[in-house]
């Protein structure tokens, strides 16, 4: 599932994938990859990123609660 | 700026190739000499070579390093574990071809490469599949590493393996009595090297379509 919340806290910070690549000491694919849902991020790094990008690990990473709420209604 | 600890790698690695050349020196003098008996000639030329062989490795390692990031390559999280499944199909490739081998020497059917040269090509595949893995999922170059320089450094080197590979082709001794013999190992090297060449340009172009950065 493709990482929206990253990309856009990414792109509010008017950062690319390479700048935030060189903050937290990873390749700007591996960035790519997280934004791409092609790759989960351990949590060392997942706390790297909410630091370089000033947000909550609950604010990037934190699945979408509705979609839990509505299946538990369902 | 290189860091003490980066200039100290390049150092050692300098003297460990001149020391493997001083050896060779040494070495061709006391068989020139006839210390050295004429059977084992052949043997010492191939460890000295060998020898000079990986302390040339560690000083183009340690010269491919961007400067002031430390010595070790650093890949990170997803680097690794990307390494680590290349090594694994590298690892199957290199246990399937044997297990032909195997099967093939089993049921006596001849195939026409000498011995030494099936198992180096054997080797190669799994390392030609480790390499091109990584260099597609993004995984072969270093964060710290230099790209330019092993890139022009692969182009030399297929460039030397290519025209030695050539020359001995003109030779007529790639085949002997229809069996491929050790003088294809340039050819074959250089062949390998392109392919390599060929991925990195094909993933290169991949990235400036820009299919990776959305």
């Amino acid at each position: 599932m493709k990482n929206l919340r990253l990309k856009a806290a990414r792109a509010g910070k008017d950062m690319s994938q390479d700048d935030l690549a060189k903050i937290c000491g990873v390749s700007r694919q591996t960035i790519n990859a997280i934004e791409k849902g092609d790759y989960n991020p351990t949590i060392k790094l997942c706390i790297t990123i909410c630091k370089a990008l000033g947000r909550t690990l609950d604010e990037l990473f934190w699945e979408d609660e509705n979609i839990e709420d509505v299946s538990v209604v369902g | 700026m290189k860091t003490n600890k980066e200039k100290r790698t390049v150092i050692i690695s300098i003297i460990a190739v001149a020391l493997t050349l001083v050896v060779g020196i040494i070495g061709f003098a006391l068989a020139e000499v006839g210390i050295i008996p004429e059977e084992l000639r052949y043997k010492a030329g191939v460890v000295a070579g060998v020898l000079f062989g990986v302390a040339l490795f560690f000083v183009v390692v340690a010269l491919s390093r961007k400067r002031g990031n430390g010595c070790a390559n650093e890949f990170d999280e997803r680097q690794n574990i990307t390494k680590g499944i290349a090594a694994r199909k590298g690892f199957g490739t290199m246990v399937a071809l044997l297990f032909v081998l195997i099967l093939s020497e089993l049921l006596e059917i001849p195939i026409p490469i000498e011995k030494p040269v099936l198992y180096i090509l054997v080797f190669l595949l799994g390392a030609l599949v480790v390499v091109c893995y990584n260099i597609w999922n993004d995984a072969y170059f270093a964060l710290n590493e230099n790209k330019t320089f092993i890139i022009s450094l692969l182009v030399i080197m297929t460039a030397i393996n290519g025209v030695v590979g050539f020359m001995h082709l003109i030779g007529g001794s790639l085949v002997v009595d229809g069996v491929l013999t050790s003088d294809s190992l340039n050819l074959i090297v250089s062949v390998f090297m392109l392919v390599i060449l060929a991925v990195i340009a094909a993933k290169h172009l991949r990235e400036r379509q820009g299919d990776d950065e959305e």
